[in-house]
């Protein structure tokens, strides 16, 4: 892959000549793309020094904003793992196979999880094992299983392995009861424990597989995947939109709000942060905007990308962020996978019924938050929650305020040295303030 | 012979247990393609059912 121009593209090396001509004369390509399974292509003639030598250049279609398996919600990860399933089959019946089953060649466009690996695969050769099965039950079922059977928050082991979990480790973590599922049992349990049987074999693999047992294979795992559910369904923000402390009539005035400013800026992109459901996001989508939903409760994720799903929406991405910890930058020289502030940079950002978690909850100071929300974007719509509102004096119900900046005198003051205060608007019923700013030039 | 991928590595282990359990996952997969088969007959096609009907 490369950059020129400010276009991606992609060269195929005569090495890869072969598999190519075999994924589009197949019709694979065709019935992938007609699934929406895989992203478009075009074939390009391009000059330039790194089209040189190449047997073919293609210009993918652009992800509008590329995520990271440890960014998505259970269901996300589910449905990544089920495409990835899909389009191996459909490979099978086409005469090919994935020759890799990263959960880094999925992305979610339109709605959809997508293969952007168009080069990922290879002719079938009968008899031959999946080369990529192991690589799949690292990406996808071991942590999906872990969120399932353990803790939805055991997703964050793939920041740490970044080739997947380990199926050893997997199976030290899951309950004893997960011996008993054949899933598990064969995919996770056995799985683990061949490798550790093969570890520092020289030798050659000899096994083989018929067609109809790769199938079984595929077939079994898809099963498996879809039997899995997350046991948890109460977190700390998965139900907020269900017990806010303010009106009807105050929610919708502040919907108002937040389209009229968003009418003013019309933004491309929006990044809505601590988007919990997605409801404040809609606003923006309605107005044409692609927003990035980011969040750091896994169900109100989930139940984002649930809406997301039964509506059909095409520009709406939920995705798992921590604010105070957002993913870094990762592998190898901190660049293979970019960090979410790089990848984030929006036209507008949403921090609604957020500054007080920020501020209190996490103790940042104003200027800190001002100075990172100017990163990410050139406009800013945010909320300041004052300590008059229930949900601070919540947070400051056990411990000491510490917090003597934290006024509308003292965020106004902080923001000021980034931004540019557009407009001010009350929400009635509340002492809530709502701000649109923008970024100052220097 | 078996191909190896360049730059992926499947583990020996993971083509092994291919070998083991793909039989048993190919025998079931098909049984269960063939029950679906069968029983996919007696399910009424419900065109037919609607002409019927008329």
């Amino acid at each position: 892959m490369y950059y020129e121009g400010g276009q991606v593209f992609r060269r195929i090396n005569a090495d890869g000549k072969a598999a190519f001509d075999l994924f589009m004369s197949s019709g694979l390509y065709d019935k992938l793309k007609s699934k929406g399974l895989v992203v478009s292509h075009e074939e390009v003639s391009v000059g330039g020094d790194l089209a040189r030598g190449a047997y073919k250049v293609i210009k993918p279609e652009l992800v509008p904003f590329i995520s990271y398996p440890y960014e998505w919600s259970f269901s996300q990860l589910k449905d990544a793992a089920l495409a990835t399933l899909v389009i191996q089959k459909q490979a099978i019946e086409n005469g090919m196979v994935l020759r890799d089953a990263s959960a880094y060649n999925i992305q979610f466009i339109d709605g959809q999880p997508r293969l952007i690996d168009t080069l990922s695969f290879d002719a079938y050769t009968a008899g031959e094992p999946w080369t990529a099965y192991r690589q799949f039950c690292q990406h996808f079922l071991a942590p999906l299983v872990l969120m399932s059977q353990v803790d939805p928050a055991l997703l964050s082991l793939l920041r740490v392995y970044i080739d997947g979990i380990p199926l050893p480790l997997a199976a030290k973590l899951l309950p004893l009861r997960s011996r008993f599922r054949p899933g598990l049992a064969t995919h996770i349990h056995l799985h683990a424990s061949f490798q550790k049987q093969h570890e520092g074999t020289a030798k050659r693999p000899a096994a083989s597989v018929s067609r109809v047992s790769l199938l079984g294979l595929i077939d079994s795992l898809e099963r498996t995947i879809k039997s899995l559910k997350l046991q948890i369904s109460k977190t700390e923000w998965g139900d907020y939109y269900d017990n806010t402390n303010y009106s009807d009539a105050s929610r919708d005035e502040k919907v108002g709000i937040t389209a009229e400013f968003v009418a003013l800026v019309n933004p491309a992109r929006v990044v809505d942060l601590g988007g919990n459901d997605g409801t404040y996001s809609r606003v923006a989508t309605k107005a044409g905007s692609y927003v990035i939903c980011a969040d750091i409760d896994p169900i109100a994720v989930d139940a984002n990308y649930a809406q997301v799903k039964s509506k059909k929406e095409k520009n709406l991405l939920p995705i798992l962020i921590d604010l105070t910890n957002p993913s870094p930058g990762m592998g190898w020289a901190n660049e293979e996978r970019a960090s979410f502030t790089s990848r984030a940079k929006s036209d507008m950002s949403l921090a609604l019924a957020l500054i007080h978690h920020l501020a209190i909850a996490n103790n940042l100071p104003l200027g800190m938050v001002a100075a990172y929300f100017a990163k990410l974007a050139p406009h800013l719509v945010i909320e300041f929650v004052p300590k008059s509102d229930s949900q601070v004096k919540r947070l400051l119900a056990t411990r000491e305020d510490i917090f003597p900046h934290y006024t509308v005198e003292g965020f106004e003051a902080a923001f000021s040295d980034f931004f540019d205060i557009v407009e001010t608007r009350p929400v009635t019923g509340s002492d809530r303030l709502m701000y649109l700013m923008k970024r100052k030039k220097n | 012979m078996i191909r190896l991928v360049a730059y992926l590595d499947p583990g020996t282990g993971s083509f092994a247990l291919q070998a083991v359990v793909g039989t048993v996952m190919g025998v079931s997969y098909a049984a269960r393609n063939r029950i679906k088969m069968f029983m996919g007959r007696f399910k009424k096609d419900p065109q037919t059912d609607k002409a019927d009907k008329q």
